[in-house]
């Protein structure tokens, strides 16, 4: 792709920067890095959305169609879900998990990078399709981490009542799971050269310092009082909420769109293939969010969990299907 | 969207029965149920999945249950608000849907048709009730493939390049002028171009004083090479990727016309003759082991090192390593050895074509006429009558045939209709309702009307 890279480049750096900013304003606050982190923010938002559009008009297609484009697209659709949705809900303590969050996947796509855009397999060549599906699925992924980010906050907050462990078991499983997929993907394509190599370094440095920050934020957090910096429990629990009803109407569409295409191209709506049912399974996690909100007794931790176990069903959607099982679904 | 849980509290005075089939805890149980077998049946994949979870009736048992669970609660929940409509029009959707699956599960026919160009069918085959059984159905009309054909991409070059240790080779696009960078090898290719490999022919010199001999390569490009015709010996063609090794000499070459046995009739070289062998890098190339005669009255004399790429493409460039630079020349089609990095293998590619699509021109007729012409795409299937006929498969060897599905199912209208009911219903329970109430609630906060209350 030449040239094209150095947007995803800058965008890679603008949210190590970002996620540097935002965490000196949340350890010792004051306006300028905060400022800092949400331009740095906008700006790798910015450059990964000129990416996506450099990509799309040199390859004339949708920029939707392998791993690497669509990883890309995530980690912009993060970005740029948390800097719209920033005014009028208090956010801002979340910052900095978003735009690791945000890092996390920019990095994670160097691994799938390919040096050239592959033309459209016959069965993806339908550009509206194949863009309303894609777009659907991942805004509704990157709405799903977000809520995941709150629920994680959220047992944060409520160690208190869970002495600790509960917390810090989401984020220690949490990790294990980027790191299991992370030791994946370097199982079959990352070492192929020493660039590569030194990206998987780095994107699984930052696996292990996020296994190894977590806990010490959790116990040493405690002294420094960062969880009292943290939004309240009703706040946290409606940021959660507001990002599922975000994400599970697109999660539908994308879902009901696949099925079109799915009878279109293959004579079925539904066949159980495996990204199908994979998404049929966050889709139900999903659901059953919506409904256990409903049932008062069941709300608190309980509800961030399932939120959690929900973003778990979204990776495993993404990446664990393409690179462990396969299925009709193997191009993506 | 901001809406805190408002759904009414579950009525008590009900029968038990229908108050735990409707209750929002049963629901949770079921989808929490749906998910696991899901997940497992994910695990397993098709076709074990299939045969014990998708195609068992517990599983369908569980779906059955979901769908009574959300028509109790649409039907116990008598009392319509304006609020609660969207919840009821997105749990009639999913109803909806569950009621179209179990419609295809049970009526839906899928199956497939073969078609030769130029001829017709009239009906498809379906998998019967057990494995190997097939039974056929018609399709009510005939069906006539009129033509198969594949579009490509425009044909691209590529060099492969499989580095020890790593389980699959890289691959990088080849465009004349353009740098491969090669990380894998810690070289970059420069100067790259196709050329088209020179044809070889090779003649075979003895000297009778000296009694030595040796091969005289030349290429129909100019390039010349001389080997000595000493028996063990590798010889590369530099500039090439060829080599050439010397098998075995015989003086006075006599074959037993019987045995085919080879053999010499004396040490005096009154018939001189070596067996050859050439190579692609380190790989031997099958079937070109052949004797050379010096006589010019052998007939065989002088054979193309090349006889099955005769103007093949090659990939001729320069590898800067840190080490130093080395010449490149790879053949198309062949594998060989990396000149520039030990132990990794290197494959050239020539001019693949990458399928862009699969159309089968199909002609439907009725009574003999032609009633329907189509071009079956991927994307683009042929539904006449009910029938959806969608591209499957294809004769790979010569195109004669196209193997296209055929599926015939009414469940998927009510699938359809009922996901458009879900999406309706859940925009309107997410996003409408709340802001419908925070209209109602302003004006009554500003000490004005109940508005839309």
């Amino acid at each position: 792709m030449g040239w094209l890279e150095v947007f995803f480049d800058i965008s890679v750096y603008a949210y190590l920067l970002a996620l540097i900013a935002y965490t000196v304003w949340f350890l010792w606050r004051g306006p300028k890095p905060w400022v800092s982190g949400t331009v740095l923010l906008a700006l790798g938002a910015a450059c990964q959305v000129a990416f996506i559009i450099a990509m799309g008009a040199v390859a004339g297609r949708p920029p939707f169609s392998n791993t690497f484009e669509t990883m890309v697209l995530f980690s912009a659709c993060v970005a740029g879900f948390y800097l719209a949705l920033l005014w009028g809900v208090d956010w801002k303590p979340l910052a900095p998990g978003v735009a690791f969050a945000a890092l996390l996947v920019s990095l994670l796509a160097y691994v799938p990078m390919q040096d050239e855009l592959d033309p459209l397999v016959p069965a993806l060549r339908d550009n509206l399709l194949l863009t309303i599906h894609v777009l659907f699925c991942f805004v509704s992924y990157a709405a799903f981490l977000l809520a995941y980010v709150g629920a994680i906050t959220h047992l944060w907050k409520n160690e208190r009542h869970h002495p600790g462990a509960v917390a810090a078991l989401a984020l220690s499983v949490t990790t294990l799971v980027a790191g299991v997929v992370l030791s994946t993907l370097a199982g079959t394509t990352l070492w192929k050269d020493s660039r590569g190599a030194a990206l998987a370094v780095a994107a699984l440095g930052a696996v292990v310092a996020a296994g190894a920050l977590w806990p010490a934020l959790f116990f040493g957090g405690r002294k420094l009082r960062i969880r009292d910096r943290l939004p309240e429990e009703e706040t946290l629990q409606k940021t959660v909420y507001r990002m599922v009803a975000l994400g599970f109407p697109f999660l539908t569409l994308g879902i009901i769109t696949g099925s079109y295409w799915a009878k279109q191209a293959w004579g079925r709506y539904w066949g159980w293939d495996d990204k199908e049912v994979a998404s049929l399974v966050t889709w139900l996690v999903f659901a059953a969010y919506l409904h256990v909100r409903l049932v008062p007794r069941w709300r608190g931790t309980w509800i961030s969990w399932v939120a959690v176990a929900g973003f778990w069903c979204v990776v495993f959607t993404f990446l664990g299907v393409n690179y462990l099982l396969g299925g009709l679904h193997a191009y993506a | 969207m901001d809406t805190p849980p408002d759904e009414p509290a579950e009525p008590r005075n009900v029968p038990s029965a229908m108050a735990i089939l409707a209750s929002t805890r049963t629901a949770v149980v079921l989808l929490a149920l749906t998910a696991v077998a899901s997940l497992v049946g994910m695990i397993l994949s098709d076709p074990v999945a299939a045969k014990y979870i998708y195609g068992r009736l517990w599983f369908h048992v569980l779906l059955g249950l979901l769908g009574v669970n959300l028509v109790a609660c649409m039907v116990w929940r008598k009392r319509i608000s304006a609020g609660r409509a969207w919840s009821l029009v997105m749990h009639l959707g999913l109803a909806l849907v569950l009621v179209g699956a179990m419609i295809t599960l049970i009526y839906a026919r899928r199956g497939a048709v073969q078609i030769f160009e130029g001829k017709t069918v009239t009906h498809y085959i379906i998998p019967g009730p057990r494995p190997g059984e097939h039974a056929t159905v018609p399709l009510g009309f005939t069906l006539k493939l009129v033509e198969f054909r594949l579009q490509y991409y425009p044909p691209v070059d590529y060099l492969y390049v499989r580095v020890p240790d790593r389980c699959a080779p890289d691959r990088y696009r080849v465009v004349p002028g353009r740098d491969i960078p090669v990380p894998g090898t810690d070289a970059t290719l420069t100067n790259v171009r196709i050329e088209r490999a020179p044809e070889l022919s090779t003649s075979f010199r003895y000297d009778r004083e000296t009694r030595t001999g040796r091969l005289r390569v030349t290429g129909d490009n100019g390039m010349t090479w001389t080997i000595p015709a000493d028996v063990g010996s590798v010889s590369k063609l530099a500039g090439t990727n060829t080599a050439v090794e010397i098998l075995r000499f015989e003086p006075a070459f006599v074959m037993d016309l019987e045995t085919r046995k080879v053999s010499s009739r004396g040490t005096e070289p009154t018939n001189p003759a070596v067996r050859v062998a050439v190579y692609d890098g380190d790989v031997k190339r099958r079937g070109s082991e052949r004797w050379l005669f010096a006589s010019r009255a052998m007939p065989s004399s002088g054979p193309m090192l090349h006889p099955a790429r005769r103007g093949a493409a090659a990939l001729v460039a320069e590898a800067v390593t840190p080490h130093g630079t080395k010449d490149v020349y790879l053949e198309a089609g062949a594998r060989a050895t990396c000149p520039w990095f030990p132990g990794a293998r290197v494959a050239f590619e020539h001019a693949h074509r990458k399928i862009k699509e699969f159309e089968s021109h199909v002609q439907v007729l009725e009574d003999g006429h032609v009633v329907r012409d189509h071009v079956i795409r991927v994307n683009d299937p042929l539904t006449h009558r009910g029938i959806t006929i969608s591209q499957g498969d294809y004769d790979k060897r010569g195109l004669r045939y196209s193997v296209l599905g055929v599926s015939q199912d009414d469940g998927a209208h009510l699938v359809f209709a009922g996901f458009l009911a879900t999406m309706v219903g859940l925009l309107g329970r997410l996003y409408l309702k709340p802001a419908l109430r925070e209209l109602q609630k302003r004006p009554s906060e500003d000490g004005g009307g109940s508005g839309l209350a």
